[in-house]
């Protein structure tokens, strides 16, 4: 008996210590008792797919019906705009709230109170940031003077919250799962908040870093030669700001913490994809008179990085009230950025200018900084970060009058630590620096109004409120065409008390102390550069400069996108009299490289010059490449990246290579890594300057290379690293190194999508680079749009993020086979299930 | 007529064990749709079954299959109703098991069977300290 009752001990202990490990989580590893229960992991699939549906709440005023077509794609028909948001709330967290909560909590600094402690450092540097802070003072504005909107943003909010309250165990979506997590309720903030994430992401943050560094580095006369001002005309105004900032004498100091704050920017998560690759968008509209149809024409393709689930959540949004709009929204916030409605249609690309950031060298006094003469206190702020199995971190953000010390990051203060020495230097940005009650201060207003427009008129009412750069094209069923470029470009005045100039341009970091540049407003709405009804019928932006040298404004120069995609869209938009919508899509599809075309014929009368004039001879494998560039150049594939060719990867490597070897100098001043001059200045020199001294070789002495020279050592160089990357030369197809791959949020390689070799080229108008590119295109015909063959749309994802859903990855593969949707309006011809929104 | 105390204190076959033990696992584990330690019960879904066996190692065996047996039933419920196997695919794959999917449901179907196999082994010791049969 006794032995029955040590025995019953050790099996009863042996059984609590047995659950107690079943519910402990071990690193990624879930607890594994609540995730491999039947009712644990399991029931995920059971979510995969839409069965019809009711879904009762009080706060309802009618009736919604939710009608999902073959792609999954939602199409609500709600009475009110209250409950046509309610639905999208609940649409866009029963498919995507992982999703959501990334975009809230990333702006937020909330990641770590999710993920652990590998996120402290980025929720330091938004915390720094403020977001949290700006999103909160513009909720209770709303609250007290949009309350139309507020309470459109509250219903949002009720609807993501009402799916929440329905998460039994069986449930809850996957990611949480994993984590061992449940979500927590969404608030108006959060929308709001992620406001400021998609603003600041698109911002190009780091250009002034980059250019008070090549001032540092570089030889005044060729940090002018190399980084010209666009803006010709311009009065002689740098030259104070330039003398201001010689008196920072120390010059390790500043370049070191340039250096810290670059390298904390780039080892933050970049929500719309890595600002070292090409972000960027083409759109552009054609009028009636350039069209078969005779009606206008739209296409509209953003460049983001990918990600699965995607950015992007289609739906089509009908009230009684006025909204009848198909496009993209992003989970999180209930709006269509790009789409079109009944009568016009809009598309938008980002402004490559470096106008939004500015950066001040603060004069600091323990608790004051300096300025206009006299100190004053620093603003402060206690955060307190929490963070999931581990201590909360708590610290100080402190501010002067033109924002946050970004250099009070860890990352610099770290530096300090270690003998650095480091400055104190603030950022000012757009995004939280306007007028809560003017022009430019929420895209939520200025969205809501644009989805509803009918007109240019009421369309440009909205406008007024969009608070990102964006080149905003715009067609219209009475036939206009428009392109806006908007958003708060900041006036300077030089010093406190100095006078607006607007081609003062804040592009490099400014004495904080009222002496240096200081803002004077924006540039009026009405004088921002657009164009209506051009003479020439067509409109278009690819991220190039905004405008020429007339306008009286500064916006940016040398951030600007290279121009290959722009001078593409405009040549196929001069090469046929009248456009189809099947052209506009092949336009988007189109992989020709215009940087090949410029620069491919020069090097191969390089090469033959070199060997049937000069008899040099090369070797085997050099002589291999260079005909296949030969055959590629003869051939109807003549410039494009085409995923079965060899000649696109030799192309690829050679022009970066030649780029680097060109700009060899940069290494000598200790600004290798640094953005490199515009290509256009390459381009020229290439053309026109053979004997330029740029293309000297800077590690042979006594003799002076010229342009052949280089462009043959590159090419060299170029057979020998895919030689010794690749292999042998039929290992150089272009597709065996350039795959689409979207990864998963949470990098899970098991939810990614397959590696899939793809045409194009980061700077052909398909602008693909392996991890981004075209994250949606969307062509339209401004006939009658309430029909359903009017415009059509893809993007590299799928509705729905269960991964075994049907909808997880079907228009990934539409899209990696270059074919679009059928946007439905008035006709879903295949429903593949209802859910249905009552009161009660 | 036997009564309930007879009926434990007797040597029950081990089928009825086995018969009591999945009933219990599957009534029990649904719980799982509003409590997210449905799970746990299964340890003494395991010892109902273990209470009727008199031997610690087929006690333990009652509870083991009972549960897996009842956790199977589910599962192919799953597959019916979902794509659970493409599903146990992408759970493999999170795990570095591409393609292997089967690992990750014999994974749950073993911890369901220990669960209640501990719960079959109590289940058994008690029954032998109660009716001091041992």
């Amino acid at each position: 008996m006794k032995g029955t009752i040590i025995k019953e001990i050790i099996v009863a202990t042996g059984t609590v210590g047995f659950i107690v490990i079943l519910t402990i989580s071990f690193g990624v590893l879930p607890a594994l008792g609540n995730f491999l229960n039947p009712f644990g992991i399991w029931t995920v699939p059971n979510n995969a797919e839409y069965h019809d549906m009711t879904i009762k709440d009080a706060c309802l005023n009618g009736t919604v019906t939710v009608y999902f077509d073959e792609y999954g794609v939602p199409h609500i028909f709600a009475t009110t705009d209250h409950d046509l948001f309610f639905a999208l709330g609940y649409l866009h967290a029963s498919n995507r709230f992982f999703e959501m909560d990334i975009f809230r909590r990333v702006p937020a600094g909330r990641m770590a109170e999710l993920l652990g402690e590998s996120w402290i450092n980025t929720d330091k540097y938004f915390r720094i940031l403020g977001f949290h802070r700006a999103a909160q003072e513009v909720v209770e504005y709303m609250r007290e003077n949009q309350t139309d909107m507020y309470n459109l943003l509250q219903a949002y909010a009720d609807g993501v919250n009402k799916y929440i309250s329905t998460l039994s165990p069986v449930k809850i979506p996957l990611e949480y799962k994993l984590l061992g997590t449940m979500p927590e309720p969404w608030s108006p903030f959060d929308t709001i908040v992620f406001k400021y994430l998609q603003s600041w992401d698109l911002s190009g943050n780091l250009a002034d870093l980059d250019f008070t560094l090549l001032q540092e580095k570089l030889p005044p006369a060729v940090f002018k030669e190399l980084y010209p001002n666009y803006t010709l005309g311009m009065e002689p105004f740098q030259e104070p700001i330039i003398q201001e900032y010689t008196t920072l004498q120390e010059e390790n100091v500043l370049v070191s913490t340039i250096k810290a704050i670059k390298a904390l920017e780039e080892t933050r998560i970049h929500i719309l994809g890595d600002l070292r690759a090409d972000l960027g968008s083409n759109n552009w509209a054609v009028n009636g008179s350039k069209s078969v149809s005779g009606n206008p024409l739209l296409a509209g393709d953003p460049h983001l990085g990918f990600q699965q689930p995607s950015l992007w959540y289609e739906v089509h949004m009908v009230s009684d009230e006025g909204y009848n709009c198909t496009g993209v929204t992003f989970p999180a916030a209930p709006v269509i950025l790009i789409g079109h409605n009944d009568h016009i249609a809009w598309s938008l690309t980002n402004v490559g200018g470096d106008s939004h950031v500015d950066f001040y060298e603060e004069m600091l006094n323990g608790t004051h900084y300096y300025f206009n003469g006299s100190w004053h206190p620093l603003k402060t702020y206690e955060e307190v970060i929490q963070v999931k199995g581990g201590p909360s971190v708590t610290f100080t953000v402190r501010e002067t009058i033109h924002g946050p010390l970004i250099t009070d990051h860890d990352l610099v203060v770290n530096l300090t630590k270690k003998g650095f020495p480091a400055c104190n230097i603030s950022l000012k940005w757009t995004g939280t620096n306007v007028d809560l009650n003017g022009n430019f201060s929420n895209e939520m207003v200025a969205l809501y109004k644009m989805n509803k427009a009918t007109n240019f008129a009421e369309f440009n009412e909205g406008l007024r409120y969009f608070g990102a750069m964006q080149n905003v094209v715009y067609a219209d069923d009475s036939g206009t065409i428009a392109m806006t470029v908007t958003g708060p470009f900041p006036i300077r005045k030089q010093g406190v008390t100095g006078v607006a100039n607007g081609r003062l341009k804040g592009n490099v970091i400014q004495n904080g102390t009222g002496v240096g540049e200081e803002w004077a407003g924006f540039i009026p709405f009405n004088e921002l550069p657009r164009e209506i009804n051009p003479s020439r019928c067509w409109v278009s932006s690819a991220n190039q400069p905004s405008i020429n040298g007339s306008y009286p404004y500064y916006i940016g120069e040398n951030t600007f996108d290279r121009g290959y995609r722009a001078r593409r869209i405009n040549s196929l938009l001069q090469s046929k009299a009248k456009f189809t919508i099947d052209d506009f899509k092949t336009f988007q599809l189109d992989i020709y490289d215009f940087s090949a075309s410029q620069f491919l014929p020069i090097l191969l009368d390089v090469w033959n010059y070199s060997v049937n004039v000069q008899g040099k001879t090369y070797d085997p494998l050099v002589a291999d490449a260079m005909n296949e560039l030969f055959k590629w150049n003869q051939s109807d594939q003549r410039y494009l990246f085409n995923k079965s060719w060899i000649a696109p990867t030799i192309y690829d490597q050679w022009i970066r290579t030649f780029e680097q070897d060109t700009w060899d100098e940069f290494s000598a001043w200790g600004a290798s890594g640094l953005r490199l001059p515009p290509v256009g200045i390459l381009e020229n020199l290439t053309k026109f300057q053979p004997d330029s001294r740029w293309f000297d070789d800077n590690s042979t002495a006594g003799t002076i290379e010229g342009r052949n020279y280089t462009m043959l050592k590159s090419f060299n160089e170029t057979v020998a690293y895919l030689q010794a990357n690749y292999g042998s030369i039929e290992n150089w197809v272009w597709g065996n190194h350039h795959q689409i791959y979207v990864e998963h949020l949470m990098g899970m390689e098991a939810l990614s999508s397959p590696r899939i070799p793809i045409d194009g080229r980061s700077g052909t108008l398909n602008n693909q680079w392996e991890t981004g590119g075209p994250s949606m295109r969307l062509v339209i015909d401004l006939g009658d749009a309430s029909t359903s063959d009017r415009s059509y749309l893809i993007y590299p994802g799928g509705e729905n993020s269960n991964p075994v859903s049907s909808h997880y990855w079907d228009l990934f593969y539409l899209y990696v086979a270059n074919q679009y949707h059928n946007v439905y309006r008035s006709t879903i011809p295949i429903v593949e299930a209802t859910w249905t929104f009552v009161k009660g | 007529m036997m009564g309930i105390g007879e009926f434990f204190k007797e040597e029950q076959s081990f089928l009825k064990g086995l018969l009591i033990t999945i009933l219990a696992a599957g009534l029990l584990q649904f719980l799982g749709m509003v409590w997210t330690y449905a799970w746990i019960l299964m340890v003494g879904a395991g010892f109902l079954g273990g209470f009727l066996i008199k031997k610690a190692g087929k006690g333990f065996l009652v509870g083991f299959l009972g549960v897996i047996i009842a956790w199977l039933i589910y599962f192919l419920i799953y597959w019916i109703i979902g794509p659970i196997w493409e599903f146990a695919d992408v759970l493999a794959g999170l795990f570095g098991l591409t393609g292997m999917g089967f690992v990750v449901v014999l994974l749950s179907l073993i911890l369901g069977g220990l669960l209640g196999g501990l719960g079959g082994l109590n289940g058994h010791y008690i029954a032998s300290i109660i009716f001091e049969t041992d």
